[in-house]
């Protein structure tokens, strides 16, 4: 530290006279340095506020957005925003726990004590809302200067109608986040919160992992602000009352005003909703406006409103494209979606009598669902007649005009039953267009993740329009790219409630207790073996039972205090029972069958006790007597036997926990207690007994068994940690919390997850399986997922086992059972065996430089070493892969597009390049390079011999791109030289010209022949993001900033034609070869123009950008078939000429891209997972959808459409899938599709790579 | 276009940043630009992702980049604290730049308000307006002339929003010494700031 510096810093520490002394001191007769520090400190002190934080926190509050607020417990960090009503702030809460919240601080002079008590009053019956669409309301309270304030969850995100706008949401969009609105709202009413303020500043949309989320926020508020927030603000002045009461429904202004239901929450829904889809609130704010408090009630109380397509349409043009703009549509469109349904729906919740609107917001959110899915919606009144007669009450006029209207219809229906043929015509029309309906619904579903319903809509598309070939294929990317647990024999009924089930430890019998019978079925040959009356089993008060491992006897226990252990198959007491004091918590068998051991809680008076007795005999062997509070005890699930038998773990809900020997009960290591976080008494010992892991209420703890040390750091959560699972192997840990994650934890790093699950909701239990190549989870939402272990995604399509209560998993994990909620049926599933791709080339994970090129009929996949060869289409190698020699490891390398050149950038900085097809190994390098620069990138041009480097040329501070013939090594003479990075290359189809591109420079154009730069640069208004040569090299196409791009005459360097605009970025670009067309790719679509006249041949090809997943890369082999890759991974492939979809769009399950290809026989992608390369479905095949198809997909979806298109479940068993397959076998090879049908059927493990192998 | 190799390697920073952290100068020199190459590209990924007109922040994004270049492979702050110069760096360029740009666009007499994602990145900062950031910058080579690591501790904590136990870490000083930097940097900036105006 200077000495300036260190006399500045001590300075800093003292004050007023103190701070002379030492200055006095330290500066001695240094004047320099006196008057220098003395600066310094008066620089402090002016610049209290200067640089207050980081950057990206920039926005705390500055000194002028006024007097600062104190609230205890809460550091208020950043005002985030302010209305009406008050501000709200960004704060970060100590206690209980250290969490960031939002902060809203009341601004009226509002009796703070009523406020509280209000808010109190039903602060406990805000606490039981618990809704991924519900924001919470933490606290209430006081702020130091008397102020209330409340404490709620924070939401980061626009209002859910400027989140509409902006993002250009069309209207399917819009009615599903509104739907989710809805149930939030539906959730709140049943827990009896009515939320009074529904507005477009209480609906917020906030982010998660990509996902839009709308938020309900300021449950509760209203209620403790007793509506005086609204009614004050109306006196307040009328710039803030605006956008508030219009929201209101009829009877909240009513002067008694207390009569206030959930209903009136519908209302608001309704002006919401009707916000959302016509771009304007149903009165118009400035009307209001005018008429005063007493002219706005009248309106609300007496007026009823226009209907939204009517409201629409009266609208000026302008005002009503741009509305429609932002709904992604035109004008007229927009008034035919709202026309019919969606104004009945609307009107219905606006009706100012409210027992005519909805009864609840889930009905509204049905009716909007029956909407969307094509169904008849139950706004509409029961028959025309009824609005007619409203309508005729109010114009008589009009109404006799329609009366004329009506009979004109009778006539022209009449005369239309003689033409029979257009009928037809008509009819099969019709079908054409439901066809197409399905195809869109079903391809969203299966984005969605929906993908058994969507599956349903493909195979209804597919009946209902039989002519529609390219169905086929779309098909069977879904059965081919997607993995579907594979059912085992037949399901299990079972009458009754289900108590308890298990496997037995072999594996080869599955007993279940159901509260009418028992259940013990062999599963090798699917024989019951015994079923009988099991009510003897279970007593009134039961709540733990357990299996011994053989399924021959069943121990259970309860409130009652004692322990009944029966022979499970006559259904006589196998011992007399085991006496415990107080209520039972926990009973087991030893893995040897030989103990068991059982826990209970002893009541108000505290303590509780484990006891190991003998199974066989019944004897007691040991009493662990615990001296633990009521409130901590020893919960379920908190004792344990060891994998070996020799130990038992109990864990208390509280600080203490131990581990014993079996049957003796002496202390192994007694007492262990942790003072924070409190345990929740869940414990679990590694396979080989060599750790226990100790759950509590932030997490879990790993501990050595031996010793009782902690093993690693704590095991975070932001919610308690009710589940833990050991690896098979042992090496990795699996935590399940309600804070809806399960974490993926290496013994061997516990520093941090390894991968961290998200499921939407909290989750219950988990398993690996064997081998540990998944991980079986079931959360709260009665959904079993299932997960790669190796990438951290889900393996197996999410909603194929819904509605599942129960679990269980054989010892080997070789295969589980699920329990269905609304069936009383047991069915067996196997793992998803193989990979998750169909074909995944054999690539080494841990190599990340791998490139790859690809050139029908072979691959070449580069590692850092070598070079392998892959077979199309078998996916099978060629040849023996060929290394470089030993000494020379590169540390990059890339290949050329036709497969017959790679070039290696060494760790020297120097880049050779290598010839593939010599069959000898490489050796010699082609070309040196030669280069050692920073920013090497090295590339090949298509097509053609040039090969180009470039780099920083740290001397000149220049940019320099060298060419090479990489046929001859020759370098080419010209030196490419930019001022400025540059940001884009094009060399010509004829490899003479190569244009730059540079940000803000325009665009260079160089004759390589010559070296020199030719004449004027091209120069776009903004930073080029894009250069591209066409075909026959005489057009160049430049993107720009602005999202346009334009077109210039090489030669003359005239801009040619109209630039194309675009919404965001152009990202790609591509000539067709017929040089007519032109593609573009921005984040959102790809767009197909035609140059000569700049229109749109098709309409844009979109992906689900709403979803938070932009495009990232675009692909065209030839001009009939655009691929594009999103950033999430997911595959599109539409044809070109009509824009509409090929495949169903398939996710890859990469993360980091380095490349993508596809031709209209392969997709591959090169990514940090290793390359993999998908064969396609026969594309344009001129064949009907086989039947075997349609019923394999339906097999798969496990459900088909009733006539209302909900999805109705109707699980498949083997032995549908089994018919299937020698349906499929007796058909001959070569039928269309047959190959792709047999290899889908076929056992994951047992099948080549590609159905087109072999 | 580029074709699809013009994309850093996550290999590659990995294996620079062990050999700066072993101390080979070289390898740090490399750093900076793959850093700057991949926080850009980001940016504009991220862009995508945002509804247009909203900014990114820059804390979020050089903790983005850290781990997709594979950063958390690298256990050592030894060989972290060169990906923080680097990145610490690259904002600061990455901010100039757009503020440069924006600048000079206004005074080009553009009419219509461009925004920065035009530029194909646009990084938040909120409290700073254009030319408040760049006189903050040109007090910063003042300061990286005078006092290289009390240019560094400004860099990491404002621009790359490293918290002062980072900072400490990334610098290999303990925290009070950060804290002291901290403030004789924000006065001596804040003292050469009011003495250019």
């Amino acid at each position: 530290m200077s000495r300036e510096a260190d006399v500045f810093a001590d300075a800093l520490d003292l004050s007023g006279g103190e701070r002379r002394v030492f200055l006095e001191q330290a500066c001695g007769a240094d004047a320099v340095l006196r008057a220098r520090v003395e600066a310094l400190l008066v620089a402090h002190e002016k610049g209290r506020s200067f640089l207050p934080g980081p950057l990206a926190q920039a926005h705390v509050a500055s000194p002028s957005s006024g007097e600062a607020e104190v609230i205890p417990h809460y550091r208020l960090m950043e005002r985030i925003g302010e209305g009406g009503c008050g501000v709200v702030w960004l704060a970060e809460q100590g206690e209980p726990l250290r969490r960031q919240v939002a902060v809203k601080v009341i601004k009226l002079g509002m009796d703070t004590k009523e406020v509280i008590a209000r808010f109190d009053a039903e602060r406990h019956a805000l606490a039981m809302m618990d809704h991924p669409n519900i924001a919470h309301v933490f606290d209430a309270g006081a702020t130091a200067a008397g102020r209330p304030f409340f404490a709620m969850e924070l939401v980061r995100g626009p209002r859910l109608t400027e989140f509409c706008d902006t993002n250009r949401l069309t209207m399917p969009a819009r009615l599903e986040l509104f739907v989710q609105v809805c149930r939030a709202i539906q959730h709140a009413h049943v827990k009896g919160i009515i939320h009074r303020d529904i507005k477009p500043s209480n609906v917020l949309v906030a982010s998660h992992d990509g996902l839009s989320v709308p938020k309900v926020i300021d449950f509760g508020i209203a209620k403790a602000t007793a509506g005086r927030l609204t009614d004050h603000t109306l006196y307040t002045g009328i710039e803030q009352m605006i956008g508030t009461p219009i929201y209101m429904s009829p009877e909240q202004f009513d002067p008694a005003g207390h009569d206030i239901d959930t209903r009136s929450d519908i209302y608001s829904l309704g002006v919401l909703l009707y916000e959302l889809l016509s771009g304007r609130p149903p009165f118009d704010p400035a009307t209001l406006a005018d008429g005063g408090l007493e002219g706005l009630r009248r309106l609300i109380r007496e007026t009823d409103p226009i209907k939204p397509s009517t409201r629409l349409s009266a609208l000026g043009h302008d005002e009503r494209a741009a509305i429609a703009r932002q709904r992604g549509t035109d004008p007229q469109h927009l008034v035919r979606i709202l026309r019919g349904d969606l104004d009945w729906i609307v009107m219905r919740c606006l009706e100012k009598d409210r027992s005519r609107r909805y009864e609840t917001a889930g009905e509204l959110a049905r009716d909007l669902e029956h909407f969307l899915r094509r169904e008849p919606v139950a706004a509409r009144p029961p028959g025309t007649l009824y609005r007619f007669a409203r309508l005729a009450a109010r114009h008589k006029v009009l109404a006799a005009s329609l009366a004329t209207a009506a009979a004109i219809l009778v006539l022209v229906a009449a005369g239309a039953t003689a033409v029979a043929v257009r009928a037809r015509r008509a009819e099969q029309a019709e079908a054409q267009q439901a066809s197409r309906t399905d195809l869109t619904l079903g391809s969203r579903l299966i984005e969605d993740g929906r993908v058994s319903e969507g599956l349903a809509f493909l195979v209804r598309a597919a009946q209902s329009d039989p002519g529609n070939h390219a169905i086929g294929p779309r098909l069977l990317s879904v059965l081919a790219y997607r993995n579907f647990p594979r059912p085992i024999g037949r399901a299990f009924a079972y009458a009754g409630l289900l108590r308890d089930s298990g496997y037995s430890a072999d594996g080869q019998q599955l007993g279940i207790v159901a509260s009418d019978r028992r259940y013990v079925w062999s599963l090798p040959d699917g024989k019951l073996q015994q079923a009988n009356d099991p009510r003897v089993f279970f007593h009134d008060g039961d709540v733990v039972s357990a299996w011994s491992g053989d399924l021959r006897r069943l121990a259970a226990g309860g409130r009652e205090g004692s322990i009944r252990v029966w022979d499970a198959a006559s259904g006589e007491p196998a011992l007399r029972p085991l006496p415990h004091e107080g209520s039972v918590t926990n009973v087991l068998f030893s893995p040897d069958q030989r103990w068991i051991a059982s826990a209970a809680n002893h009541g108000n008076a505290g303590g509780a006790s484990v006891k190991i007795w003998d199974a066989v005999s019944g004897e007691l062997r040991a009493s662990l007597p615990f001296d633990v509070e009521r409130r901590e005890g020893i919960p379920e699930g908190g004792v344990r036997f060891s994998p070996d038998g020799s130990r038992l773990l109990v864990t208390t809900g509280g600080t203490q926990w131990g581990i014993w020997k079996v049957p003796g009960g002496e202390p192994a290591i007694w007492p262990q207690r942790v003072v924070s976080p409190r345990l929740n008494g869940k414990g679990a010992f590694s396979p080989d007994g060599r750790f226990v892991a100790i759950t509590d209420l932030k997490g879990a703890q790993l501990y050595e068994t031996a010793t009782g040390a902690p093993v690693g750091p704590h095991l975070d959560h932001e919610d308690q940690c009710g589940y833990v699972a050991f690896s098979r192997d042992g090496t990795r840990l699996a935590t399940c919390s309600p804070d809806e994650q399960v974490r993926l934890w290496l013994l061997s790093s516990l520093a941090k997850p390894q991968f961290v699950l998200r499921h939407g909701f909290g989750v219950q239990s988990a398993f690996f399986t064997a081998g540990d190549g998944h991980l079986v989870t079931l959360a709260s939402d009665e959904v079993v997922r299932i997960w790669n272990t190796a990438t951290g995604e889900l393996a197996v399509e999410p909603d194929r086992l819904a509605k599942v209560q129960r679990m269980a998993v054989t010892g080997d994990g070789r295969e589980f059972v699920t329990f269905g909620r609304f069936e009383n049926a047991a069915r067996r599933w196997q793992m998803p065996a193989g990979s998750l791709a169909p074909a995944q080339t054999a690539t080494d994970p841990k190599r990340r430089n791998v490139r790859f090129s690809f050139q029908v009929p072979e691959a070449y996949v580069c590692f850092d070493d070598r070079v392998e060869t892959i077979a199309l289409p078998t996916l099978r190698p060629t040849r023996p892969p060929r290394y470089f020699p030993a000494n020379v490891v590169p540390k990059a390398a890339v290949t050329s597009f036709d497969g017959l050149d790679v070039a290696a950038i060494l760790e020297s900085g120097k880049c050779e390049l290598w010839n593939l097809r010599e069959e000898t190994p490489i050796r010699h390098p082609l070309a040196n390079v030669g280069m050692n620069r920073a920013g090497l990138r090295v590339w090949f041009k298509p097509g053609s011999p040039l090969f180009c480097a470039h780099y920083h040329d740290p001397e000149s501070l220049a940019c320099r791109l060298d060419f090479w013939d990489r046929r001859s090594g020759a370098k080419i003479r010209t030196e490419v030289r930019t001022a400025s990075e540059p940001n884009q290359v094009d060399v010509s189809p004829d490899d003479r010209l190569v244009a730059v591109g540079t940000a803000g420079h325009g665009v260079e154009l160089w004759d390589l022949a010559s070296g020199r730069k030719l004449g004027d640069s091209v120069v776009a208004p903004v930073a080029v993001t894009g250069v591209r040569f066409s075909p026959d090299g005489r057009l160049l196409a430049v993107s720009s900033g602005d999202h346009a791009v334009r077109f210039w005459k090489v030669e003359t360097r005239e801009a040619v034609g109209l630039p194309l605009k675009h919404p965001y970025p152009v990202t790609n670009q591509k000539f067709c070869s017929d040089h007519r067309r032109f593609v573009t790719t921005t984040w959102s679509e790809v767009r197909v123009w035609e140059i000569a006249t700049g229109a749109q041949l098709v309409p844009s090809m979109s992906p689900r950008i709403e979803r938070g997943d932009p495009l990232e890369a675009m692909w065209m082999d030839d001009d009939r078939m655009i691929a594009t890759i999103s950033t999430k991974g997911v595959v599109r492939l539409f044809d070109s000429a009509t824009g509409q979809l090929l495949l169903e769009p398939f996710p890859t399950r990469s993360h980091q891209r380095y490349g993508f290809r596809a031709t209209d026989r392969y997709v591959a992608v090169n990514s940090d997972t290793g390359i993999s390369i998908w064969p396609l479905p026969p594309l344009g095949l001129q064949a009907p959808v086989p039947g075997w198809l349609l019923r394999l997909a339906t097999a798969t979806a496990g459900g088909t459409l009733d006539r209302f298109a909900a999805f109705r479940a109707q699980p498949a068993d083997a032995e549908t899938f089994e018919s299937i397959r020698r349906e499929i076998d007796r058909l001959p090879a070569n039928a269309p599709y047959v190959a792709w049908g047999r290899w889908i059927l076929t056992d994951p493990g047992r099948r080549p790579p590609s159905p087109e192998g072999d | 276009m580029w074709p699809e190799d013009h994309r850093v390697n996550p290999g590659e920073i990995t294996l620079l940043l062990r050999r700066a952290g072993e101390g080979d100068a070289q390898a740090a020199d490399r750093i900076l630009p793959l850093v700057y190459e991949e926080l850009r590209r980001l940016a504009a990924a991220r862009m995508a992702q945002e509804a247009p007109g909203q900014t990114l922040q820059p804390t979020a994004l050089v903790h983005e980049a850290w781990l997709r270049l594979g950063g958390e492979a690298q256990p050592e702050w030894k060989s972290r604290a060169h990906f923080f110069f680097a990145a610490a760096e690259a904002m600061r360029r990455i901010l100039v730049d757009k503020a440069r740009r924006k600048h000079a666009l206004r005074h080009g007499g553009a009419l219509q308000k461009v925004s920065a994602s035009a530029t194909g990145f646009d990084v938040a900062a909120q409290d700073l307006d254009d030319e408040a950031l760049l006189r903050l910058n040109d007090a910063l080579e003042a300061l990286i002339a005078h006092d290289a690591r009390k240019a560094e501790v400004i860099k990491l904590w404002y621009l790359v929003g490293l918290t002062l136990e980072e900072v400490a870490q990334v610098l290999g000083v303990n925290e009070k010494t950060v804290r002291r930097d901290l403030a004789y940097a924000k006065a001596w900036l804040f003292d050469e700031i009011s003495r250019q105006r």
